[in-house]
């Protein structure tokens, strides 16, 4: 529909008083926030059993061993699908900032959003076949 | 015929590199953006251990490499980095340390703090191999 739309009496005005907002302008903040508190505890996890596991050597058998651990498995899914999550939202907030031409921009976020929930999948679909076929 | 506004944040009294604040706020980005790239080695990490010990012999070769170790530093900073600015993030949104002067002195704080904790981490890596 063009804009002013020539068809309507309705001042633009009034069109926009009738559309308001969406109310779902902090949804995207709120997340980045949800994702980036969850992150604390799953990063420094990551850090410091991976820092543990490194005092021993650090060789296949052992990363191996490391990784199909109940635990481990689960909570190294948890941390990585977090992790792609996170900079997928948070990253994007970069490109729309510096890249100011929507031609580039739109293409860019989206091919940046799709870089990083692609590799959150990948991550995940590795740890579970570590686990689960080794 | 258009009039001269000043612009916002203003050009000639914004310093990115001598302004505490301004730092910490590039480098809170700068981070980030390392930190995705530095996700990319865990995910290599995760595919060479599927590969099997062949793939993680090439893996290991490629961190041991002086090289590979300097930029395993980085990321190690990058990530306390992350943390302790992430954090204080997390305070302002709730309202505290907004003020100047705690901002400031706030910032020195994660700044020294992050250089710290990489060191330390990497001392004791070293230290127990």
């Amino acid at each position: 529909m063009p804009y002013p739309d020539p068809n309507h009496l309705r001042t633009p005005l009034a069109r926009a008083k009738g559309l308001g907002s969406a109310k779902k302008g902090t949804q995207h903040w709120w997340m980045i926030k949800v994702s980036s508190i969850l992150l604390i505890p799953l990063t420094l996890w990551f850090f410091f059993s991976l820092m543990h596991a490194l005092a021993g050597g650090f060789d296949h058998a052992a990363a191996l061993a490391w990784v199909k651990k109940p635990y481990n498995s689960l909570l190294l899914s948890v941390f990585m699908g977090m992790n792609f999550y996170h900079a997928g939202i948070a990253g994007q907030e970069i490109i729309i900032d510096y890249v100011p031409n929507h031609k580039i921009q739109v293409p860019a976020a989206l091919a940046y959003s799709i870089f990083c929930y692609g590799l959150g999948i990948f991550s995940v679909f590795t740890v579970l076949y570590i686990t689960f076929r080794l | 015929m258009s009039i001269k506004r000043p612009l916002s944040p203003h050009i000639q009294t914004y310093n990115l590199f001598f302004k505490i604040t301004s730092l910490t706020s590039i480098l809170h980005r700068a981070t980030g953006a390392a930190l995705v790239a530095g996700s990319l080695i865990i995910v290599y990490w995760l595919m060479a251990i599927a590969h099997g010990a062949p793939a993680y012999d090439r893996f290991q070769h490629v961190v041991q490499h002086p090289l590979g170790q300097v930029v395993l530093f980085g990321f190690t900073w990058a990530f306390w980095y992350q943390l302790l600015s992430g954090t204080r993030h997390l305070f302002w949104d709730s309202g505290y340390g907004l003020e100047l002067k705690r901002a400031k002195m706030l910032g020195v704080i994660i700044i020294i703090s992050s250089i710290v904790a990489a060191i330390a981490t990497w001392i004791y890596i070293i230290g127990v191999l």
